[in-house]
């Protein structure tokens, strides 16, 4: 180095430290940097979530901070499958069951400051329709919204659709969205734009900031119309490898794991973490193609009923963080429902095994991030292995999932998923799953019976409706074209020091936020 | 940088050819230069022994014998299940411990090195093959047909491999095969290269000009008189891609891109296994260290041989 | 040089534009639906329909080419699927973070790689012992590597943070950079550079192993080269010290093999990006890629390869240019 260059250098430096003179970035209010910081709540996500417009987002991850800050009309009551009022103290069904007419708080202020009215809630149910994505579906029966007057919203429907306020308070319902979204910074596709990073709500929390890829902030509403939530931030940080979290929770930089903990590591974690297992309606579902050989015969497809051991897959896969699943239904969904038969029987195996066109076999899973998917289909490609399979296994994502009903010849014969239901109804999970045209019936299954029962069925009461329920699910049993396999806990893995865990079934990988603190 | 008038000729042909875009300048490469992809070593002085390769031949003596047994020695299947039962700690029951589907560590890192060993054996060998071809084409005709080849070979040097590589995969879908299809896409081009300036230099020797004048075709003198001399220096640069590729398969399977299960390919055995690797750490942490010692056996291997090569030359 | 500039800026348009056409026969054989996967579950078949036409899915292959092709020239890299933003902006959010850690793990990957370099040269069994220890170092898959300077530096020593960018006790300032060391220098925070700064170490340490290790090799054999040259003997014999010869007369010369193995390596870093920058949940384009290739939002990994071929072919650009003006004999060739 010449001298002129350190000269240059050394003058750089002062200058540069002139410039910075003794500023700084840190926050007023937090005082500790990290490490048991009581006003803050550090929640891990694995990944982005996609927006956080309730009228777009319908995955899991990313639920939190559209139910913490957005509220429906109903929810769903803790660590129950029960509807309760939110945003509506009552509701009235029509004896026709046609018009719905819900009586609102008239306590709750958006985010924004304005009061919620009648208008408000109407100009959101209204805002769904219009932007027309995933979760648009719930409102697509309805004929009319009114507003009787500032506090009685009025919703006739179509036809008769009995979950309807199933919808209402499922973790994708509708959700009310204040005027700051849908008035102001509505532009020309009714506040989408504004709402991929902001937001105006009415719930406990309301989004101060969202940085994608590197995290959410949500920060305590002071104008709450309910109970308060105790901390006052809530950080979620996009971070994308579980062994990461993992050490950052030990360390204390984190506070709960919502899901992907795998389950055969939760033994190792130290004393200062909890593991809450609660149940939830998530389901580990095989998928049978039934549109070409070998499972497009009926007997072969019966012969894995036999094949399969579900309670190894289950033990194996998830230790005890699921369950066997008995019936085709979520737990608690329709009591006295059929039982699932499968009994693991090699000899049985065998014999509908040999009757197969080709034993060449292609088992798709889902990838998640805790690997859990593929651990079960590698157990279940050596149980296939025993009766005589050749089996090839691979990992897909979510949209070639999609794709496979447009070529079902080249789909994968058999596929493992974890579903689960938009809420706690019957009709949304049989719809979704069995129906013909489901949603996430990816691999074409096709019964008439079913389809003839699910459009009955919904327009009944559940005295008449239930019958038919359980008839789908014998058929669904008999048909062989879905195995239900497990029935997933929510794994939350959480600092000891953390109290007032709440949560609902119908929300996979959620806690109540807003009732969660440190200490007593 | 200055120029200095010392600075041997050498140099400027040792930055030529590796310059990323329309690299038209590197159309008379020495042979040493081509062999810096990725810090091979050029030429050296003669400092070590003659017996450096027998040295570095040991472990890979060994490597091949484990690849060649590894069936037998395996205790268990690759995919069979240790009845020790799944997470098991290494015991004398299972060497390595087993996985979480209670496959045996030792039986799937053992049976692993030859999984893997072949992958980067294969994208290698297709690499060697379409890049020798290319290469040599190039090289024996020179002119056009060189300056088209090797264009074409330019364009693809200057993508970035491995990115280009995560891209084609994700496009195909996951697979063993789609994999290897995908990283000998991006691989070859640096074998054309090598290959290309082997023959453009020792088409120059006078040997092959003697051969020319005696009257010996075209094709019979690249592939007696020229091809035979490039062999050297690829030979080098393909033992050092061994372990190149293994941590490329490792890196492409933690992102989900790698060989589907229940494939034991080493790379692939310890991306998936790193969510263990705190309670259980042998299930990650035994195929890691599997991968790091192929590498380094094909690594010393390379740089023996090469070394080996550099004495034979400046003698 | 004039010309050569021109020729080498026409190659530098050929290369992007055969990386455009690579890029768009990868989007022609995706297996799967985004269609399908943008209007969601419940969607009608006409949804989906009306939604292939809107992205031109249903045209046959030569029009959407055209189509791409225009696109790309407005620097319109239609939207992603997963984030719903246009991949641009998305881009423009991301690479700032990217563009900080392979730019700090370049310099680390130099540094290292000149100082080991510079040992191996030396020669002696010490030599030896590390390149063969920095081998094996090298060759352990980078995933296992981060996590365990993790658990050494952030859970043991307690010293660095884990992950992320910056700690969330500090206001991130909103530019002008979007680099966040420089723009912290800027807003005069010598606390949140600080912090930066920590927050970098361990991704950037992790990117740099396997690029040093290259550079260190190429240094010390062009070096060793170097050192038979008539030039240095001629020093030696002048009773310089082998230090003085080394530094002031070998090095200088043979850096020019390490130069252009640096810039190669830039190619590789930006490969490794994706894999450091998930186990370091580091806001950038690798954490990008990751997360798109787990909802397989195609716009979004063939936008962020466009950007990142593009960053590495220009990086080979000037480092052509650099040493064609460097050095005139390059230019005559």
């Amino acid at each position: 180095m010449t001298r002129r260059t350190t000269t240059l250098l050394a003058v750089l430096a002062a200058g540069a430290l002139a410039v910075t003179g003794c500023g700084s970035a840190e926050k007023k209010d937090s005082a500790s940097t990290s490490s048991g910081d009581s006003n803050t709540l550090r929640i891990p996500y694995l990944a982005d979530m996609s927006v956080p417009d309730p009228d777009v987002f319908y995955d899991i991850e990313g639920n939190g901070v559209i139910l913490s800050q957005y509220e429906g009309l109903l929810k769903y009551k803790a660590g129950t499958l029960d509807i309760e009022p939110n945003l509506a103290t009552k509701y009235e069904v029509s004896d026709d069951g046609l018009t719905y007419t819900f009586t609102l708080r008239d306590d709750v202020t958006f985010h924004s400051g304005p009061k919620m009215t009648c208008d408000s809630v109407k100009a959101a149910f209204e805002r769904r329709v219009d932007v027309d994505q995933a979760p648009a579906w719930m409102l697509a029966d309805v004929k009319s919204m009114t507003c009787e007057n500032d506090t009685t919203f009025v919703i006739k429907l179509k036809n008769k659709v009995t979950p309807f306020l199933h919808y209402m308070a499922s973790s994708w319902g509708p959700k009310v969205i204040g005027p700051e979204a849908i008035e102001t910074n509505a532009g020309d596709d009714y506040g989408q734009t504004f709402l991929e990073t902001k937001g105006d709500g009415t719930g406990p929390y309301k989004l101060t900031s969202f940085k994608r890829g590197s995290a959410y902030t949500l920060t305590k509403n002071d104008e709450y119309w309910g109970t308060p939530a105790n901390f006052q931030e809530v950080i979620l940080s996009i971070t994308p490898d579980m062994g990461t979290q993992r050490l950052k929770l030990e360390k204390g930089d984190l506070d709960v794991i919502l899901h992907g903990f795998p389950a055969s590591e939760l033994e190792s974690l130290p004393d200062s973490v909890t593991v809450e297992k609660q149940d939830s309606l998530l389901r580990l579902i095989l998928y049978v193609n039934s549109n070409k050989a070998p499972f497009n015969d009926p007997e072969v497809r019966a012969g894995l009923q036999s094949t399969i051991d579900t309670n190894q897959l289950v033990e194996q896969g998830y230790s005890d963080t699921a369950e066997k699943s008995t019936g085709i239904y979520p737990p608690g969904l329709l009591p006295g429902e059929p039982k699932l038969p499968y009994t693991p029987d090699p000899a049985k195996a065998k014999a509908a095994a040999d009757k197969a066109k080709t034993k060449k076999l292609t088992l798709a899973y889902s990838a998640d991030e805790s690997g859990v998917q593929r651990r079960v289909g590698e157990l279940l490609q050596a149980q296939l292995k025993t009766a005589g399979y050749d089996v090839t296994i691979k990992e897909v994502q979510l949209p070639t999932v999609y794709g496979w009903a447009e070529n079902l010849e080249e789909a994968p014969d058999l596929a493992i998923m974890t579903n689960t239901p938009d809420g706690a109804h019957p009709d949304l999970w049989a719809s979704i799953m069995f129906s013909s045209t489901g949603g996430l019936n990816f691999l074409g299954a096709k019964n008439e019976k079913v389809d003839a029962n699910l459009g009955k069925a919904i327009s009944l009461p559940p005295e008449e409706a239930d019958p038919l329920y359980k008839e789908i699910a014998q058929e669904v049993i008999d048909d062989n074209k879905f195995f239900l396999l497990g029935d997933v806990k929510n794994v939350f893995v959480m600092q000891d020091s953390l109290t007032g865990l709440s949560n609902t079934p119908a929300y996979p990988w959620l806690v109540d936020f807003a009732a969660l603190k440190r200490g007593n | 940088m200055t120029t200095t008038t010392e600075q041997p000729p050498t140099m400027t042909e040792g930055a030529v050819p590796v310059e990323g875009p329309g690299a038209a300048a590197a159309r008379e490469v020495p042979t040493p230069v081509a062999r810096m992809w990725r810090g091979r070593p050029a030429l050296s002085p003669g400092a070590l022994k003659g017996d450096t390769v027998w040295h570095a031949l040991i472990p890979v003596a060994i490597l091949s014998l484990v690849i060649l047994i590894a069936p037998v020695l395996a205790p268990y299947g690759a995919t069979e299940v240790n009845p020790v039962g799944p997470l098991a700690s290494p015991s004398p029951d299972a060497w390595f411990g087993t996985d979480e589907i209670g496959r045996d560590v030792f039986s799937r890192i053992l049976i692993g090195i030859r999984t893997s060993w072949f992958a980067a054996l294969g994208v290698i060998l297709l690499g060697t093959i379409i890049g020798g071809l290319i290469g040599a084409i190039a090289g024996a005709f020179g002119g056009k047909v060189d300056m088209v080849l090797m264009r074409v070979t330019d364009l693809f040097l200057s993508l970035p491999a491995p990115v280009l590589a995560i891209a084609v995969i994700a496009a195909m879908g996951p697979s063993l095969r789609n994999t290897l299809i995908a990283l000998s896409i991006v691989w070859w081009p640096w074998y054309a290269r090598i290959v290309r300036g082997e023959v453009r230099a020792l088409a120059a020797r006078p040997h092959a000009e003697a051969a020319k004048l005696a009257g010996v075709s075209r094709t019979r003198l690249v592939l007696k008189h020229l091809l035979p001399g490039a062999a050297a220096p690829v030979i080098v640069t393909m033992s050092l891609d061994v372990g190149n590729l293994i941590l490329a398969l490792a890196g492409l399977s933690f992102i989900g891109l790698g060989a589907p299960p229940p494939a034991p390919e080493l790379g692939a055995m310890s991306a998936r296994g790193l969510q263990y690797l705190f309670g259980h750490p042998w299930v990650p942490i035994a195929p890691a260290a599997a991968v790091a010692l192929l590498a380094l056996a094909a690594n010393l291997l390379g740089d023996a041989i090469n070394r080996r090569l550099d004495q034979r030359t400046t003698r | 040089m004039g010309a050569l500039v021109l020729r080498r800026f026409g190659a530098l348009l050929a290369v992007l534009f055969g990386l455009a056409c690579i890029v768009f026969v990868l989007q022609t054989v995706i297996p799967s639906d985004p269609a399908r996967a943008m209007v969601g579950a419940n969607a009608s078949q006409e949804a989906v329909a009306a939604k292939k036409a809107e992205l031109g899915y249903d045209d046959p292959l030569p029009a959407q080419f055209t189509q791409y092709l225009q696109r790309l020239a407005q620097g319109d890299l239609q939207s992603s699927l997963r984030t719903r933003n246009e991949v641009t902006a998305d881009l423009r959010e991301f690479a700032p973070a990217t563009f900080e850690l392979a730019f700090s793990a370049f310099v680390l990957a130099a540094a290292m790689g000149l100082g080991l370099g510079l040992l191996l040269a030396g020669g002696g069994r010490a030599g030896r012992v590390i390149r063969v220890f920095l081998i094996g170092g090298a060759s352990i898959p980078a995933f296992l590597t981060g996590l365990l300077l993790i658990v050494v530096f952030y859970s043991w020593l307690g010293v660095l943070p884990a992950s992320g960018r910056v700690g969330d006790n500090f206001i991130v300032p909103d530019g002008p950079t979007n680099l966040l060391i420089v723009d912290s220098i800027l807003n005069g925070t010598p606390d949140l550079t600080l912090d930066a700064i920590k927050h970098l170490i361990l991704p950037a340490l992790t990117l740099a192993l396997l690029p040093a290790l290259a550079i260190a090799r190429t240094l010390s054999t062009s070096l060793e080269q170097v050192s038979r040259e008539d030039y240095v003997r001629t020093a030696r014999s002048k009773g310089l010290t082998e230090r003085t010869v080394l530094l002031k007369h070998a090095l200088r010369n043979s850096s020019g093999p390490a130069l252009t193995m640096s810039g190669l390596q830039v190619g590789l870093m930006l490969g490794g990006v994706v894999v450091v920058e998930r186990i370091f949940a580091w806001p950038g384009i690798g954490l990008y890629i990751d997360q798109s290739i787990a909802y397989s939002d195609f716009p979004a990994i063939t936008g962020a390869t466009l950007l990142l071929g593009t960053a590495y072919v220009l990086v080979n650009f000037f480092v052509d240019l650099a040493q064609a003006w460097a050095d005139p004999r390059i230019r005559t060739v």
